[in-house]
């Protein structure tokens, strides 16, 4: 099992912390914590399922599907910011902590 | 007409509560728009809604120290509740923006316009701050339900930092003393800028400055909102709230 835990301050925007965990190559449980803003809050949950369910590939296509189709607003952070951390850490050793 | 308040001093879990049945009374129509000041007592540590209680605040430095932990209904970061102001304003978004960001600088902008009468000439830094002489004082946070606008925000009008940094956690360990200092370097209250710092003299400026919204006239808080609030204490109070993330 692959440990990633990865924080990232966004240039001009907050702090995102990634925790993941991966088996068998897809990740099996996630958790983004920080302090931005997403309206509505309750949107954190499906987009962290969205995560869990599409290869990275298709992550950032998947994740502004959902968002533009739900007016999801993301505040300091984008969506590319988040599909960025799983593209920088997707090939690192098991165990990452940055 | 906006709704204020009477003046609040309570613990952290029954100030939170308070808030969220607020906000609902109001999306149900059955209260108006509001404003009201309070003060944390005792001392607290609130956490934005997306955050980790455990990677955020030291538990341990928390519990010997009596300091409360409540997580918010907003987004944003850890705030150290003291020696400080709190608002929380609650209208429809019509009154103010659609667009979020726009919607803070307003809010925030009625804040400095009060904050000016009283000679503090505070600077909105976005998304969500506000600074005297570039160091942050105030930091603000904002929920949307049913397109009422509820904004809540902290005015420092003292600040123990060696408090403030033991309770929230800063990742020491990796950074240097230097980078410590510059992080406390970046944190100021109005006492510490050598201005008038009184609660009631700051809540009269800002109560200046919320006008620009409309009438504001003293109410209570109605029989709904005090037996909602009251449901909520539960919600506020348990681990499944705060370590929900």
């Amino acid at each position: 099992m692959d440990i990633r835990k990865i924080t990232k301050k966004i240039k001009k925007g907050k702090l995102l912390r990634v925790e993941y965990t991966k088996n068998k190559n897809r990740i099996d449980h996630i958790k983004i914590t920080g302090d931005f803003f997403i309206y509505p809050e309750k949107a954190i949950y499906h987009i962290e399922q969205i995560i869990l369910e599409s290869n990275l590939n298709e992550l950032e296509c998947k994740l502004n599907q959902y968002i533009n189709k739900n007016k999801i607003k993301l505040i300091g952070f984008k969506v590319s910011d988040l599909v960025d951390i799983f593209k920088a850490t997707n090939n690192k050793p098991k165990v990452f902590n940055n | 007409m906006i709704r204020l308040l009477s003046d609040m001093e309570a613990d952290a879990y029954t100030l939170m509560a308070t808030d969220e049945a607020i906000l609902t009374a109001i999306t149900q129509k059955k209260a108006p728009a509001t404003l009201r000041f309070y003060q944390w007592k005792p001392q607290a540590v609130s956490i934005g809604y997306f955050q980790s209680a455990k990677k955020e605040v030291n538990k341990n430095y928390l519990f010997e120290n009596g300091i409360y932990l409540v997580r918010r209904i907003t987004g944003g970061g850890a705030v150290f509740h003291d020696k400080e102001l709190t608002y929380t304003f609650f209208i429809h978004k019509d009154h103010v923006s659609d667009n979020i960001v726009e919607s803070y600088k307003i809010i925030c902008g009625a804040i400095i316009k009060g904050l000016k009468t009283i000679g503090i000439n505070a600077k909105f830094s976005p998304i969500n701050d506000l600074l005297i002489n570039n160091k942050k004082f105030s930091g603000n946070a904002q929920t949307r339900r049913d397109n009422i606008i509820m904004q809540h925000g902290t005015i420092l009008l003292e600040v123990d930092k060696n408090k403030m940094f033991s309770a929230l956690n800063v990742p020491i360990e990796k950074i240097s003393d230097k980078k410590i200092k510059e992080l406390k370097n970046r944190v100021t209250s109005l006492k510490e800028e050598e201005k008038v710092c009184s609660f009631d003299k700051v809540r009269a400026a800002l109560l200046k400055g919320f006008e620009k919204f409309g009438k504001i006239s003293k109410a209570n808080l109605s029989k709904f909102e005090i037996q909602l609030k009251d449901q909520l204490l539960k919600k506020y109070m348990s681990k499944e709230w705060t370590y929900a993330r």
